[in-house]
C-alpha cells in the first residue's frame, strides 16, 4: 500500500469531495471533548487528529438502541479521524458480531458499508494508556486510509483496496510523499509513543491476563477495587468493546428492539427464581476485568481493552483500571 | 432476501397440558416444520410481552409440533401459564449444541434429572428409546419434591413397560403410604445403580443445587470429567452468542452449550449458580 502527501488545501478539497458523495462523520469539539459530527461539502471543518472521540466508534455499527427484526436502512458512510485505540476495539466487536454460527446482519451491513479513515494521535489525555495494552498511538492496521499531520498538510496511507480507490478517484490531489515527510511522521510517532509511556510510568504491570487469572480469589476485588463503584453503569456505556445487549419486545407486535446492556447491573446475570452468579459489586467488576483481559484473549487471542481510558473518565467512583491492576499485581 | 436471527416465527399454541401445580406442557405448531437436535433450545415469546429460553421436551423426530414444558417462575412464565390454547406465540431457534447421541452408542447411559429439568431429558429419552438397541443400558434416575410434583405422570407408566429402560424415582419427602419408590434426594438413587465405569456416560439436568451435588456424586462414583454431560442454566437474551448475558468464563452457554461436559467447565471456579 502507498503513502501520499496532501497539502492542507488539497486535504480540505478531498474531504469536501467525500462529503458530497458519502455520509461523512468527523470529529468536532472544543478543548477536551470531541464529538462525531456530520460533515457536509459546505460545512466540512473538523479536527482530524488530536485524540479519540468521546463516543466509541462501535456506536456506528452497534447503536445504543436499534430495531432488529426488519431490514435496516444502510447508507454509504465514511468515519474520519478514528484513533488507534478505537480501531482496535473493532477487532472485538467484529469477532463477536461477524463470527460464530450466525453473523449479526445489523452490525455486518453497517460495517460493510463504512470506510474508515483513521488518524494518528498528536496529543493525548491523562486517561490514555494504549501503550500499556500493547497498542500504539497511531494506527498500524484495520484502516482504509490513515492520516498523519505533517508540515503544511497530511500524509495519507492506504490500507485497503477501498482506500486505494478513494485515492485514485482524487488522484489530482494526491502527491508522492517525500522521504523527509516520512521521517517527520516517524518522529511524531516516536515522540507520541514516548509521551504515552511517560504518562503511564507509574504503572509497572505488564501482563494483565496473568494478573486477573492469578488474582481471581483476591479479597481486594470486594474490599478495595469495587468499593467505590456506585453501580451507575457509566463505564460500560463508555466502553468501546462492550457488545452486551438486551432484547426487548417492541410495542409493535413481532418487532424486537435491542439496547446496550451492562454486566455491572445486578440483574444482568440473574435467572428466574432469583439465583445470581454475580451477586456482589466485587464479583461483577472482577468478571468485567476477566472478560476483557482473560476470557476474550482466550477466545480470540487479543485483549478486549485497548487503553482508550473512557471507563476511567466516566467513573463516578474514580475506579481506574490501571490502578486496579497495579494493586492486584503488588498484592502478595 | 434479508433475514434477521432475532425475528420469531409464529407458532400456534395447540394445547396446554397440566403437569403439576406449577408446571405445564405447551404443545406448539410452528407455521412451518421445525427441526431441532435433542438438547438444543428455543427462544419462546408472547409477542409484545417477552421472550425466554426453553428446551423442547418432545422427540426431535416429531417436526410438526413441539412440546415445551414450563415451570411458572416469574413474569413471562406466569403469563404463559395463563394461556388456554389457540393463541399465536413466537419461536426462534433451535440454538446451541444438543446431546452428542452418537457418542453414547454402545454405552450404559445414565440420566439424572430433577424437577422441570426432566423437560430436555424427556426429549433425550424419547430419542434414545427410538434407537434403544444402540445402547447397552438406559437408566433414568429422576427426583422431584413430592409425588404431586412428578412431571409426565402418564408417560412414566408407559416407559416403565419398556424392558430396556431402567427407571428409578425419588421424592424428597412424602406422607407415608403415598409413594412406594425411594424417598430422599435424587442423588441417593445413584447408590442403587451399579454401572460399568469403563463404558458409561451420565447426563444431568435439574436445578443448580442438584447439578452441583449430582455431578460431585458422579465423580465420587468414578465417572470421568468428560463422561458427565451437564445442561447449564444462565440468563439469556439473544441465544446466539452475541448479547453476552449467558457467559461463564470464556464460554457462552447459548452457543458453546447449553450441554457441556464437566471437563469443559472445570476451569470455572463455581459454574453452578
Ligand atoms: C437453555 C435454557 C433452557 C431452559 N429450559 C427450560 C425449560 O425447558 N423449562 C422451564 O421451565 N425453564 C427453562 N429454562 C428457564 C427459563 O428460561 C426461565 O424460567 C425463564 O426465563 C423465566 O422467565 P420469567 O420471565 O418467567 O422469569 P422472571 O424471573 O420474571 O424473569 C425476569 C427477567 O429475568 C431475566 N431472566 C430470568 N431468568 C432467566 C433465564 N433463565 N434466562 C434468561 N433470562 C432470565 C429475564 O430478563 C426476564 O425477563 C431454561 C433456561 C435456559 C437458559
Ligand atoms: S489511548 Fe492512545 S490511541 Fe487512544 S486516544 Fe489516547 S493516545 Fe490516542
Ligand atoms: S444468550 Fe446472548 S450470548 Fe448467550
Amino acid at each position: 500500500m502507498a503513502t501520499f502527501f496532501l497539502s492542507t488545501n488539497d486535504y480540505n478539497s478531498f474531504i469536501r469531495n467525500l462529503s458530497a458523495q458519502y455520509r461523512v462523520f468527523g470529529l468536532k469539539g472544543e478543548e477536551k471533548n470531541f464529538y462525531w459530527s456530520r460533515l457536509t461539502a459546505e460545512k466540512s471543518e473538523h479536527t482530524p487528529n488530536r485524540y479519540r472521540a468521546l463516543t466509541p466508534v462501535k456506536s456506528f455499527f452497534f447503536p445504543v438502541k436499534e430495531e432488529v427484526t426488519a431490514e435496516p436502512p444502510v447508507e454509504k458512510t465514511i468515519l474520519l479521524g478514528v484513533k488507534a485505540c478505537d480501531l482496535a476495539h473493532l477487532q472485538t466487536t467484529d469477532a463477536i458480531f461477524l463470527q460464530g454460527a450466525l453473523a449479526d446482519p445489523y452490525y455486518a451491513l453497517k460495517r460493510q458499508n463504512t470506510i474508515i479513515i483513521s488518524s494518528d494521535c498528536d496529543s493525548y489525555i491523562p486517561a490514555c494508556f494504549c501503550t500499556l495494552m500493547g497498542g500504539l498511538p497511531y494506527p498500524t492496521k484495520g484502516f482504509d486510509l490513515n492520516l498523519t499531520p505533517v508540515r503544511e498538510g497530511f500524509l495519507i496511507e492506504t490500507g485497503t483496496q477501498a482506500g486505494e480507490d478513494l485515492a485514485k478517484a482524487n488522484t489530482s490531489l494526491f502527491a508522492q510523499a517525500s522521504r523527509q515527510q516520512l521521517a517527520e511522521r516517524d518522529n511524531l510517532r516516536n515522540k507520541m509513543t514516548e509521551l504515552l509511556k511517560a504518562n503511564n510510568k507509574d504503572f509497572t504491570w505488564t501482563n494483565p491476563k496473568d494478573i486477573v487469572t492469578a488474582k481471581y480469589a483476591s479479597q481486594k476485588w470486594e474490599s478495595d477495587i469495587a468499593k467505590t463503584c456506585v453501580e451507575c453503569d457509566a463505564c460500560r456505556f463508555a466502553c468501546g468493546t462492550c457488545y452486551c445487549f438486551l432484547l426487548a419486545e417492541s410495542k409493535k407486535s413481532w418487532e424486537r428492539i435491542r439496547s446496550w446492556d451492562s454486566c455491572q447491573s445486578e440483574g444482568y446475570g440473574r435467572v428466574a427464581g432469583g439465583a445470581n452468579p454475580r451477586k456482589t459489586k466485587g464479583e461483577r467488576l472482577r468478571n468485567l476485568y476477566s472478560c476483557k483481559l482473560q476470557y476474550r484473549p482466550e477466545n480470540f487471542g487479543f485483549y478486549a481493552c485497548t487503553g482508550c481510558g473512557r471507563c476511567i473518565e466516566a467513573c463516578q467512583g474514580k475506579i481506574d483500571i490501571r490502578k486496579s491492576l497495579q494493586k492486584l499485581s503488588e498484592e502478595r | 432476501m434479508f433475514w434477521s436471527p432475532y425475528k420469531s416465527i409464529p407458532a400456534k399454541l395447540e394445547k396446554v397440558i397440566d403437569e403439576t401445580s406449577n408446571i405445564k406442557t405447551f404443545v406448539l405448531r410452528p407455521e412451518s416444520k421445525f427441526r431441532f437436535a435433542t438438547g438444543q433450545f428455543i427462544e419462546l415469546s408472547i409477542p409484545g410481552v417477552g421472550e425466554a429460553p426453553f428446551t423442547p421436551s418432545s422427540s426431535p423426530y416429531e417436526t410438526d409440533t413441539i412440546d415445551v414444558t414450563i415451570m411458572k417462575a416469574g413474569n413471562l412464565t406466569g403469563q404463559l401459564h395463563a394461556l388456554k390454547g389457540g393463541e399465536t406465540l413466537g419461536i426462534r431457534g433451535p440454538y446451541g449444541t444438543g446431546y452428542p447421541i452418537e457418542k453414547f452408542y454402545g454405552k450404559e447411559v445414565l440420566i439424572l434429572g430433577g424437577g422441570v429439568g426432566m423437560a430436555p431429558l424427556r426429549s433425550l429419552l424419547l430419542t434414545l428409546i427410538a434407537q434403544k438397541e444402540k445402547f447397552k443400558r438406559i437408566i433414568l434416575c429422576y427426583g422431584s419434591k413430592s409425588p404431586e410434583d412428578v412431571v409426565y405422570k402418564h408417560q412414566f407408566t408407559e416407559w416403565q413397560k419398556i424392558k430396556e429402560l431402567e427407571i428409578m424415582r425419588s421424592v424428597d419427602k412424602c406422607p407415608i403410604g403415598q409413594w412406594d419408590e425411594t424417598v430422599g434426594l435424587v442423588t441417593c438413587l445413584l447408590d442403587q445403580v451399579k454401572v460399568d465405569l469403563k463404558n458409561t456416560v451420565s447426563i444431568v439436568c435439574g436445578p443448580p443445587i442438584m447439578m452441583k451435588f449430582g455431578s460431585r456424586k458422579l465423580l465420587d462414583i468414578g465417572y470421568t470429567h468428560s463422561n458427565i454431560y451437564l445442561s447449564m442454566e444462565g440468563n439469556m437474551s439473544c441465544g446466539i452468542g452475541k448479547c453476552g448475558h449467558c457467559q461463564i468464563g470464556h464460554n457462552f452457554i447459548c452457543k458453546d452449550g447449553p450441554v457441556f461436559t464437566y471437563e469443559q467447565l472445570k476451569h470455572i471456579p463455581d459454574p453452578f449458580i
